[in-house]
């Protein structure tokens, strides 16, 4: 058994694994797996982006123009950032600094309800005009079938990314929680480095959804 | 002796446990109460069909008939029956492991199961559905019936099946026993590993597409619908992107027991491992890339029909790979005539058939004629019920042993074996000829002509069903009155079979040493 | 040669700099940057080609360095390298067939 020098209680080696860094291990190549799910959840939708973008190709260009762009800009960079500052959370951790993990912690908490807000602020505006998804579709500015699925799309890709925002919230409160209370300490950083990878992978998701509803070209 | 029936009693015990072989039999319950409801199912269809007019089920009713069918019997059934009971039972013991890598979490997946069947269940019950399992689009955004309700609860059923298959894939990399290689492991094995890739990567699609279904159905999302000008062959493509690899995650685990069965019961090493194993990955990866032969007549550009076309023949050439490998096996060995062997040569010939139809519907320019018939109902019938149902019934005869610590009788076992065979091979042998004449599924009434046919399954689907009620009989009473068996009645050089039987909580007294190979049968047992 | 289970962990424990956050956190920024700047510039589909090519190379560092693919096992890299190629497989069967009707 490795001697860590940390702080904090020896994490306890469950009966099936044969020691603490098969342990490990698989807690970090389950956290992969279910990432791994979760893209794929995606997937589906990437699929009828490619197919309807491939068919109303103006509609979908033209409809991009209504999306704010100032928006859409400002949350990915607070989501890298933040993918930073969670980064930066595990980090500290691991050279036990509790207190830098939780400034880090909270900062990157702070941005995703950031993110939040501008999107509310974005869904409010899309209302105002007009904007739904679906058969509630009622945007006088563009009628037309290429921009109803271009919206509906839109709502229904970055709601889903929301949801996973706000568990990705949850899950990072939780830890910083158990951080605070001296759960998980440099001895056993494996929750905070789970909600970690799994914030991550909301940020990668926003890098994509960024360039397909926001960014025209031509 | 305490083993892991009797070392803790009372129905907390059970129900909160997580021991992987008492979470193996909770959903072998589970499992089996579904094969149940989803063969009442069937005989109802198949009574119906009998006269060619209305007999006893109007249209509506007979719609959702072969829909709650094909719903439970994919769904709850298939797809989760062999990993669920025995990847859980035995894939630890295979490993050497005292349990699988996630205990706590195999447990939650037997409640979201049973969360979703509930859901699924109620649905059938309050409205039920009448889309056919497919939920084809722009009918499933409109149905009078229970869709959104329904598809909702095969989406947990789904989550459940996620979380299997990742528990199982990180308890083969993190849980082998020291010395064992991956290139030493089970065949069992292998094959709940490709099949639980298949559940973790898939899965999520067909979450997807259910969703947006149940969400156009309930709230008017409407992706798929053409008056907003969406696509309904989009629904067909995330749909089947799941439904494609999805038999194979039914076919695969049942080749996994044939490999276990071949060689204990032919006391021989498989006549190639590495192709076996192989294979399995093989299938695993091929079965991703076939989906839009589903989808011939859909409307689909000439560019996809071709390439799904051939893709689809290479995926049999890693079955025949394996069947080869079997019969060869088989050769070299001594064969013992068991219950479990009697099923496998029922596999093979039903596997092989049925696999050959595969290759004939997967040829689009002979599909245009087969699909939408009993030809293509036949063609999976043949699959599933010939392959996969009776590898199953196969390994509850060659793992009941180990599994209660009692023998089931083997006269019995034959008679229900030659029951389920026989009542199989006359139910669907006649639909390939209905299918072939142009009777196509999902048809309430047919013109007289196709009458004869039509009795001839009937009466098969009646002998199938008494053979399976025998089965279940037997079974039952060997479960209480059944000799006690010793630890390795069928000689097996299985590691499974090191255990005592029943196995302690912990699977082995000691902690296992691998010191020769799972199929070591030029060398004594231990 | 893939590592071992325990030497990942002993890596994990001894963090070293972390300047590589520093770095990776202002190449994503930079690469925002550009895909911004690029999209004044360029044309229709080839547009929209090039942005989620930037945004591939984003995401590949975020894998690489924040969520420390650099020093994961072989399986838990092919887990990740997987995923995104049947993402990528399931979007070409769509496109292949709604592209060429």
């Amino acid at each position: 058994m490795t001697d860590h020098g940390h702080q904090g209680p020896a994490p306890r080696v469950a009966i099936q694994f044969q020691d603490l860094a098969k342990q490990e291990h698989a807690a970090h190549f389950g956290m992969w797996l279910f990432l791994g799910s979760e893209l794929l959840l995606f997937a589906g939708l990437f699929g009828l982006y490619t197919a309807y973008r491939t068919r109303y190709a103006t509609a979908f260009a033209e409809a991009v123009h209504h999306n704010a762009l100032w928006i859409g800009t400002t949350n990915v960079v607070i989501l890298i950032v933040s993918s930073f500052t969670v980064a930066w959370a595990v980090h500290s951790l691991r050279r036990d600094r509790r207190r830098t993990t939780l400034w880090s912690l909270a900062i990157t908490m702070l941005l995703g309800l950031l993110f939040l807000v501008f999107k509310g602020i974005e869904y409010g505006i899309h209302f105002r005009d007009g904007v739904f998804p679906g058969h509630y579709y009622a945007y006088q500015e563009m009628p037309g079938h290429g921009a109803q699925l271009f919206f509906t799309l839109y709502y229904f890709m970055t709601g889903l990314h929301a949801l996973h925002m706000i568990g990705g919230l949850a899950a990072i409160g939780w830890v910083a929680a158990r951080v605070a209370r001296g759960k998980t300490t440099a001895a056993y950083p494996i929750p905070l480095e789970l909600g970690a990878l799994y914030w991550h992978l909301v940020d990668s998701i926003w890098i994509f959804l960024w360039p397909m509803f926001y960014l025209t070209t031509g | 002796m305490t083993s892991y029936l009797t070392e803790t009693t009372g129905i907390k015990s059970w129900l909160l446990t997580k021991d992987h072989k008492r979470i193996g039999l909770l959903f072998m319950i589970a499992t089996a109460l579904a094969l149940m409801l989803g063969g009442v199912f069937a005989l109802l269809i198949r009574f119906e069909l009998v006269s060619p007019g209305p007999d006893f089920l109007d249209g509506l009713t007979y719609n959702q008939m072969f829909t709650h069918h094909g719903v439970v019997m994919v769904f709850l059934f298939m797809v989760p029956v062999i990993p669920t009971v025995f990847g859980n039972f035995f894939l630890p013991m295979m490993l050497g492991a005292p349990d699988v890598a996630f205990p706590r979490l195999n447990l939650a997946s037997f409640y979201v199961y049973c969360a979703g069947a509930a859901i699924v269940l109620a649905a059938l019950w309050f409205g039920g559905i009448d889309t056919g399992w497919t939920f084809y689009t722009p009918y499933s955004a409109t149905s009078p019936t229970s869709v959104a309700t329904a598809a909702f609860g095969v989406f947990v059923v789904g989550v459940s099946s996620i979380l299997t298959g990742l528990n199982f894939i990180v308890t083969v990399h993190t849980l082998r026993a020291k010395n064992l290689r991956w290139l030493e492991m089970p065949l069992f094995v292998w094959a709940i590993y490709a099949t639980a890739i298949i559940q973790v990567i898939a899965t999520p699609v067909l979450g997807m597409s259910l969703l947006l279904v149940a969400l156009d159905h309930a709230w008017g999302l409407g992706i798929f619908d053409p008056s907003m000008g969406g696509d309904p062959v989009l629904f067909q493509h995330l749909f089947w992107f799941y439904s494609h690899p999805a038999v194979y995650i039914m076919i695969l685990p049942a080749m996994g027991v044939v490999s276990e069965v071949v060689c204990t019961f032919s006391h021989n090493r498989p006549s190639s491992y590495r192709a076996i194993a192989f294979s399995s990955l093989g299938i695993a990866f091929i079965g991703f890339l076939t989906w839009g032969h589903h989808m011939f007549v859909a409307g689909m550009s000439v560019v996809d029909v071709g390439v799904f076309g051939i893709l689809s023949m290479m995926v049999a050439i890693f079955s025949a790979i394996k069947v080869f490998t079997w019969t060869i096996t088989l050769k070299h060995g001594r064969i013992r005539f068991t219950t479990p062997m009697l099923y496998f040569f029922g596999f093979m010939f039903l596997f092989v058939f049925g696999g050959m139809t595969g290759v004939a519907v997967a040829t689009s320019s002979l599909d245009v004629h087969w699909t939408d018939t009993y030809f293509v109902v036949a063609h999976f019938h043949f699959i599933m019920v010939g392959g996969t149902l009776t590898m199953y019934l196969a390994a509850i005869h060659y793992w009941f042993p180990k599994m209660f610590g009692r023998m089931y009788p083997e006269r019995w076992g034959l008679i229900g074996a030659a029951g389920v065979i026989l009542g199989f091979i006359f139910t669907f042998t006649p639909q390939f000829l209905l299918g072939n004449a142009g009777m196509p599924r999902r048809y309430w009434t047919y013109p007289p002509d196709y009458q004869w046919l039509n009795v001839a399954s009937t009466a098969g689907a009646t002998i199938l069903a008494l053979g399976l009620l025998v089965t279940l009989g037997y079974l039952i009473w060997a479960l209480f009155k059944g000799p006690k068996a010793e630890r390795n009645p069928w000689g097996s050089r299985g590691y499974e079979w090191l255990a005592p039987t029943p196995p302690p909580v912990h699977n082995f007294e000691a902690p296992l040493e691998i010191t020769r190979g799972p199929y070591d049968y030029h060398l004594p047992e231990t | 040669m893939d590592k071992t289970e325990s030497q990942v962990m002993a890596e994990r424990e001894h963090p070293g700099s972390g300047g590589k956050y520093v770095f990776a956190l202002i190449a994503l920024l930079c690469l925002t940057a550009l895909t911004f700047g690029l999209h004044y510039v360029t044309v229709g589909e080839l547009g929209m080609i090039v942005a989620l090519t930037i945004a591939a190379v984003k995401v590949t560092i975020v894998g690489l360095v924040f969520m420390e693919l650099r020093r994961s096992m072989v399986a838990t890299r092919t887990v990740a390298a997987v995923a995104v190629v049947f993402v990528v497989l399931l979007c070409l069967g769509v496109f292949a067939d709604v592209g060429f009707r």
